[in-house]
This record gives C-alpha cells, sequence and structure tokens, in this order.
C-alpha cells in the first residue's frame, strides 16, 4: 500500500505531461502536411578552363512542402566570383507544389590548377540539404590556335582530359572573335580517329571576357565516346567564316569620305588536345552490354492475358546520359516455351541539354505454345557508372501472364484496349463492404467511448482511494481496528490471566492514544488520561478508562487464586472500548 | 492534484467528445452526399476504375481506386491499376515522370481498421487503468498500460483530424481532360491555373457551380463543380463503366 502512495505524484505528473507533450505535437498546424523536400544541385557549364577564362555555375534549389531558402556561394580561393541573376520557377503535379530557385554566377580563376567548388549548404523549416562539391579544372593556357590573330582565333577544350572508355567527353569547339563576322561560321569538327562523336546541336554564340577583352564567341560542342583505349587525339577543328575588314579610303578628298570594307573568306583551325581513355574495370556482370553514363530501365507488356497462339508484345526502355546508341538492350526471356521474335531497337537522341542523353527502345514479341501461365522474367541491366566508378544493375519485377486455350472467347476484362495500362484483371467475386467516409465504424466508436469512459471512471476511484489512504483519522482507525484484532487473540485462560491483564492494559492506553492522536506510549496511566482530557476527551469517557484500566491493574496483581474463574469481563470492556473508538473515528 | 485532475478530465471530455460527435454538420457544409454514408462493395468500385482506365478515362478511373483503397487498402490489384491510372495520366499530361505510388505506404490500412485498432488500444489502456484502480499494479504494468492508452489517443486523434480535413474539405480528382481554375472574386489578378484529368485536390466551399478548389492547405481558386469527382461520391458513377 504504501509504496503506491509514494510513486504516485510522478506517474500521473509524467502522463498528464505525455499527453499534452501528444496533444500539442499532434496539432501543430504542419502536422498534417509530409515532411517537406529539399534539393540543391550545383552545375558548372564547363569543367575545365583556362587562366583569364570564364566559367558559369548554376546552383538550383527545388523545394517541396517548404519555404525556398536563400543561397549564397562560398568563398572560393583564386577564384573571382561574380552574381549574374536569379530566377524562380513554381510548379504543382498531382497536389504536390514544387518552387525552384535558380542563381547562376560566373567564375573567373586567376591561377592555374585544380579549383573545388565547395558544397553549397541550405536549410527550411528544419530540412537541409547540400549540393555536392564540385572541381574545376584550370589549364596553363589553351591550346594554340592556328592561323588566327589576337582578334580572331578559334580554340578547342575538352571537359576532361582522363576518360574511361566509351564515356562522354564534351569537347567545345570555340570561334572568338572582336571583328565583324558576316553571315553565319560554318564549323567542321575534326573525324576524330577512335572516337564516336555526336554533335551537340547548333553553334551557340554569346559573349564572354577574356583577359580584360570582350569576345564574340561561337562554340560547337560535340560529344566523343572513345572506342578503343590510350592516348587519342581530337582536333584540329576546322571554322570557315567571311571577315569584314575595313580599308581605308583612297582618296581622302573624296566627297564621301567613308572608308571601304572588303569581306574576306578566313578558315581557322583550332589545336589539338589530347585524352588518356582507360579500359574499364574487370569483373563486368554477365547482363552489361556496353553502357557507360547514368542509365535507367522500364518494362512493359501490352497485354497480361492471351490465346495460345497469341502474341504478346514485351517493350524495354533504356534512358540516361550516354552513348544510347551502343548500349546494347537486355535481354528478355519468357519462363515456358514460346516463339520469340526480336524486333530492332530505336534509338531517340535528345541534344540539346548539356550533355547526350536519349532512350533506347526494343519489342521482344513472344507466342506462347500451349494454354497456362507464362512469365516473364525479371529483366537485368548493367552498365558502368564513370562518376562511381562502378557497375550498376537494374533488375526488373517478373510479370504474370495468363495464356487461355486457343479459340477461347476474348475475355474483355482482361484485354488490353491500348489506352490504360490494365496491369490487374477484373474481379468476379464481391470484396469487401464498407464506408468511404473517414469517420469510426459505430462498433468502434462504442468500444472507445466505453473504454475513455472506463478510464475516467478508474481515475476517479484511484483519486478517491489515494484521499482515503492519505487521510490520518482512517489510519488510526485502521490502527485500532489492527488493536482491536490483536487484542482477541490474548489469551483468556486462568493461567496466563495476568499477563493478559497487562497487556490488555497497554492496549487499552495505547487505544486512548490513537483515538486522542495523542502520544502515550511510555506514560503513566494517570498522565496518559490527563493528556486525553488536554485533547478533548470527556469526563465519562476517562472514567471509564480510568476504571477499566484499575480493574486490569487489580487483575494483574491479584493473588493466582483471586484470578481462577471462568469470566473475564476487562476483557469485554476492552474490546467495547476499542469497537466504540474504532466507531468514533469513522 | 485537482488542476491535474481537471486536466485529465477536460482531454478525456474533448476526446469523447471528438469519438461522440459526427463530423455530418461540417460534411454538409462541404457539399456532402448521403452517398458517402452508404457501405459500397470494393469489388464495384475497382471493376468500375478498370473499366474506365481500359476506355481512357484516367480521372474517373483514379477516383474508382482511390475509393476502393480506401476499403481494400492492401488488395495487390487496386493498387497495381491505381499506380497505372496515375502513370496513364501523367503521361497524358506530358509529365513523362513517374508519380510516387499514392499507395505505397508501409503499412496500407483502411480506415475503419485504423479505428478499430485505436478502440482496441484504447480499451486495454483502460483495462489496465481499471486493474490499477481495483488492486494496484507494478510500475512496469502501469507504464505499459500508458502506453496503449497514449498509442491510442494518438492514433485516434490522427484519424479525427483525417476524418474532419475529409469532412471539410473532401478530397477529388479532375475528370475533365483541363480544368481551369481561376482567381476568385476578391482575389489579386492572377492567370488561371491549369489541372489535368487526375489530379488530386481537395474541395472547399461551394458557391453556385464553383466549387474552392485546394492543393494540400493552399486555396489556388475556383473551378467548375462538374470537372471534379469526390472520392466518397465515387459510387454514384459506377453504373457508367460497367462490363460490357
Amino acid at each position: 500500500m504504501a509504496d503506491v502512495i509514494g510513486d504516485r505524484l510522478p506517474g500521473a505528473r509524467a502522463l498528464a505531461a505525455a499527453l499534452v507533450a501528444l496533444g500539442l505535437l499532434i496539432l501543430r498546424p504542419d502536422a498534417a502536411e509530409p515532411a517537406g523536400r529539399l534539393e540543391v544541385q550545383a552545375e558548372l557549364d564547363r569543367r575545365q578552363v583556362a587562366v583569364g577564362e570564364s566559367a558559369t555555375l548554376t546552383l538550383t534549389v527545388v523545394a517541396e512542402g517548404v519555404e525556398v531558402p536563400g543561397v549564397s556561394l562560398p568563398a572560393i580561393d583564386g577564384v573571382a566570383v561574380q552574381r549574374l541573376g536569379e530566377s524562380q520557377g513554381f510548379s504543382w503535379i498531382n497536389g504536390r507544389v514544387t518552387r525552384t530557385f535558380t542563381v547562376a554566377f560566373r567564375l573567373r580563376p586567376s591561377a592555374e590548377g585544380d579549383v573545388t567548388i565547395p558544397t553549397v549548404r541550405v536549410s527550411s523549416g528544419g530540412v537541409a540539404a547540400q549540393s555536392s562539391p564540385l572541381t574545376l579544372h584550370v589549364g596553363k593556357a589553351l591550346p594554340p590556335a592556328r592561323g588566327g590573330t589576337s582578334e580572331l582565333f578559334a580554340r578547342v577544350v575538352l571537359d576532361r582530359s582522363r576518360a574511361y572508355w566509351n564515356e562522354g567527353i564534351i569537347a567545345r569547339f570555340t570561334l572568338y572573335s572582336r571583328v565583324q563576322v558576316e553571315g553565319v561560321q560554318s564549323w567542321e569538327p575534326p573525324d576524330a580517329v577512335g572516337f564516336w562523336s555526336e554533335v551537340m546541336g547548333p553553334p551557340r554564340t554569346g559573349r564572354v571576357v577574356m583577359g580584360g577583352v570582350p569576345y564574340d564567341v561561337s562554340e560547337l560542342r560535340v560529344t566523343y565516346f572513345p572506342t578503343r583505349t590510350g592516348r587519342l587525339t581530337i582536333g584540329p577543328g576546322r571554322v570557315h567564316l567571311r571577315v569584314v575588314r575595313r580599308v581605308a579610303a583612297p582618296d581622302p578628298w573624296s566627297s564621301l569620305g567613308l572608308p571601304e570594307e572588303q569581306v574576306e573568306d578566313v578558315t581557322l583551325e583550332t589545336g589539338r588536345a589530347s585524352v588518356d581513355v582507360t579500359p574499364l574495370p574487370p569483373n563486368a556482370p554477365p547482363s552489361f552490354k556496353g553502357a557507360v553514363g547514368d542509365y535507367s530501365m522500364d518494362m512493359r507488356v501490352d497485354r497480361i492475358s492471351v490465346r495460345a497462339g497469341e502474341p504478346v508484345t514485351v517493350t524495354t526502355l533504356v534512358r540516361g546520359v550516354g552513348n544510347v546508341a551502343s548500349a546494347g538492350d537486355p535481354d528478355v526471356d519468357a519462363s515456358v516455351a514460346a516463339r520469340r521474335y526480336a524486333g530492332g531497337a530505336t534509338t531517340t537522341i535528345d541534344r540539346t541539354g548539356e550533355r547526350l542523353r536519349g532512350e533506347r527502345r526494343r519489342d521482344v514479341t513472344f507466342i506462347p505454345e500451349a494454354p497456362g501461365r507464362m512469365a516473364i522474367l525479371p529483366v537485368r541491366y548493367a552498365w558502368f557508372d564513370p562518376e562511381a566508378k562502378r557497375y550498376r544493375t537494374q533488375v526488373s519485377d517478373s510479370i504474370r501472364i495468363v495464356v487461355e486455350p486457343p479459340g477461347a472467347e476474348a475475355d474483355s476484362a482482361r484485354a488490353f484496349r491500348g489506352r490504360g495500362a490494365v496491369a490487374a484483371a477484373l474481379r468476379a467475386k464481391p470484396g469487401r463492404r464498407g464506408q468511404l467516409t473517414l469517420e469510426p465504424p459505430p462498433g468502434s466508436r462504442a468500444l472507445a467511448l466505453v473504454s475513455l469512459l472506463g478510464y475516467g471512471a478508474a481515475l476517479a476511484g484511484l483519486g478517491m482511494r489515494r484521499r482515503a489512504e492519505r487521510d490520518p483519522r482512517r489510519h488510526r482507525a485502521m490502527a485500532l481496528a489492527s488493536l482491536a484484532v490483536e487484542l482477541h487473540r490474548v489469551g483468556g485462560g486462568s493461567s496466563e490471566r495476568a499477563s493478559a491483564a497487562v497487556r490488555i492494559g497497554a492496549m487499552v492506553r495505547r487505544a486512548v492514544g490513537l483515538r486522542y492522536d495523542i502520544d502515550v506510549d511510555g506514560l503513566p496511566a494517570q498522565e496518559a488520561l490527563e493528556r486525553a482530557r488536554a485533547a478533548g476527551a470527556t469526563e465519562r469517557d476517562l472514567k471509564e478508562v480510568a476504571e477499566l484500566l484499575a480493574s486490569l491493574d487489580r487483575l494483574a496483581f491479584a493473588p493466582p487464586d483471586a484470578r481462577a474463574g471462568g469470566r473475564f469481563p476487562e476483557r469485554q470492556a476492552a474490546e467495547r472500548l476499542l469497537k466504540r473508538y474504532a466507531k468514533e473515528l469513522a | 492534484m485537482t488542476r491535474r485532475i481537471g486536466v485529465l478530465v477536460v482531454m478525456l471530455g474533448v476526446f469523447l467528445t471528438a469519438w461522440a460527435v459526427p463530423l455530418r454538420a461540417a460534411e454538409d457544409r462541404a457539399d456532402s452526399s448521403v452517398q458517402a454514408t452508404v457501405t459500397v462493395d470494393a469489388t464495384t468500385l475497382y471493376n468500375a476504375g478498370t473499366i474506365a482506365l481500359e476506355r481512357g478515362a484516367f480521372g474517373p478511373s483514379i477516383t474508382f481506386f482511390l475509393a476502393a483503397a480506401r476499403i481494400e487498402p492492401r488488395a495487390p490489384d487496386v493498387r497495381a491499376n491505381l499506380t497505372n491510372a496515375f502513370v496513364a495520366a501523367a503521361r497524358a499530361a506530358g509529365d513523362e515522370e513517374h508519380p510516387d505510388d499514392p499507395g505505397a505506404g508501409p503499412f496500407p490500412i483502411a480506415p475503419d481498421e485504423a479505428w478499430w485498432i485505436a478502440s482496441v488500444l484504447l480499451a486495454v489502456g483502460a483495462a489496465f487503468a481499471i486493474a490499477r484502480a481495483m488492486r494496484g499494479l507494478s510500475r512496469t504494468a502501469r507504464w505499459v498500460g500508458n502506453g496503449f492508452l497514449i498509442v491510442g489517443i494518438a492514433l485516434s486523434t490522427c484519424l479525427q483530424y483525417a476524418a474532419w480535413e475529409e469532412a471539410t474539405h473532401p478530397e477529388a480528382v479532375v475528370i475533365a481532360p483541363t480544368l481551369s481554375v481561376e482567381r476568385g472574386p476578391e482575389e489579386p489578378s492572377r492567370p488561371a491555373v491549369l489541372l489535368s484529368a487526375g489530379e488530386r485536390v481537395r474541395l472547399g466551399e461551394a458557391r453556385g457551380g464553383q466549387v474552392e478548389i485546394r492543393l494540400g492547405a493552399n486555396r489556388i481558386g475556383w473551378a467548375t463543380r462538374e470537372g471534379l469527382w469526390r472520392v466518397a461520391d465515387a459510387p454514384r458513377y459506377t453504373s457508367r463503366f460497367q462490363p460490357r
């Protein structure tokens, strides 16, 4: 009993605190919203520049469910940073609101070497994100231009000097011009031996500042994929253009006095750039077909139920960044015997982005011979990730196809109608019944109500019980009750009546102390009664107790033959007294 | 002591009230229908959704599958076709990115199942409390009982909030190929927002033939009511998509 009283308060306080904290947590304004998403991505428009040239760093922050944070670029040693501009975007797809914030910086390194673009950290609404660090290679000098002048020259720059076999290398053939150019220049990219090349769209024009001097530039980007290993060379590239030159007027006294202009056909050559091509690591997975880059695979079937002898077509779709044309197609197999016809692959290449990307689609048709169940086995596709320097493999799920007997009635529910991709068929049996509201069912509502009421009643009962346990009158009444039990056990035989009288006398004095809440231990009877009188005892009560105690004293000190006899009225009087006291306290 | 008991009594009263009072009044304000209170067969909704998907009606099919998923959230066929419907709708809208699987929660359970779990947790917690009041319990047993009760209250609070949100801002799906969400009369001028078929929104106040459109907790404007189907109203439309 005592332990219940002792640890009651901490338990109730902790429960109340937990309930309140839980309520606050649940009722937060954003409790219903899913956790926000924050991403930050850093991208360089080129990975290699020469001293005096500049590169553009683009930081893109994507925020979903949180506010878009501000972005700042930490200081970079040896690089002059200029904030070019920023833009914001907003979109919602399937109920999700996404905000984007893009900031562009111009980076102009002042010394050669590798410059590390540090990690950019952003945080908003308790969500944090950081970008990956980037490396900008700053070369000693640009490859020499051939046939050019400081006013007009062409150069080639590679985004990397080391690459894996079949890894994309972006070559930028750039024409720098401070003279007037007529018409559109014509680029002639080199046929690099040992490379598969893809020209990345039409030349881009713009303006750059190099060594403090502004130039008009025309840049042609070509992605080269090495087809063999070793040290390979790209270049020279050629550009044909028409330059307008001013010639001094032959007659200074001419009436017009305007300078004459002369159009000149010029062909410029870039220098050469070398790249070291290393072979791919050994132990390639069996499903590796030569894809190097960043890929993903998808697989679909045109129907999940066919009749024996009818075709079902499995389409594999490989998409990603890299040489998609040489990426190979995954192998598709069925679990049962079926005629198999593999169609040609269709490759689509997107040259508009910074890197060459595309997708490769191939159809494989199976014609099952016998009815039953057929499964398209899991398709594995592996590629080499040059950034992570390891092979990656993606495995699809198997697809089960029901093969009906030939000539069976076509099940309109299972046949694919070509508009929506139905993966599962119609049901024939009734399903579970239920309501579409989110309210509690009546049964659970009743159970919860009864439980909460029961809990409330238990709390109330517990409180009453604890209050009673803390009442000192009740403690004294209980002590009196236990004293009465003890008195009942005192032996009443003639031989032990003297000792019994002594014990009963002590019990009576103790009962008086409990009744009037006074300490009478060790006191003589008269003094104990005086204290009881001071504590409010009535004269009648005191008289009764005094007579009882005197009678018990007489009995204790009487000769043995005088104590003989069957009756023991003092004990009965003591019992009556204790019962009366207990009743008065209760 | 008296204050603590008062706090507990007030919280208990709040939960009792929340459990005892249905949300009909709020639902009525949100253009409710009687259909929502009727028990329906998940198979009826699933088959209608499948047929709608075959016919290329992505908005209706998503509505039917979302309704079926409220009754049978773990049914693999419902989840598979719901995912396919979302992918097909996204592709039809020109979005090649695969949307997230809407039913891919770690423990998909139906609302009524969740309510029953909350009720049983509350009942177990109350049983521990009653046992403690009658004959006393060890400290471990008391904390176990309190844990059941706290989890039950937390779960029922979340469910109550979800039910209130559904009653005041019911979930709906765009069924029109393109739904133009215009600004309200008192809102500043801005371009209209175009929603495509299959997009999930929440509905707010209804005025005439127009209804307020909400994305998450944001009001984005007003659109015509005919271009949207409430998920809770899905049973009324199943007759339009029956097997031939």
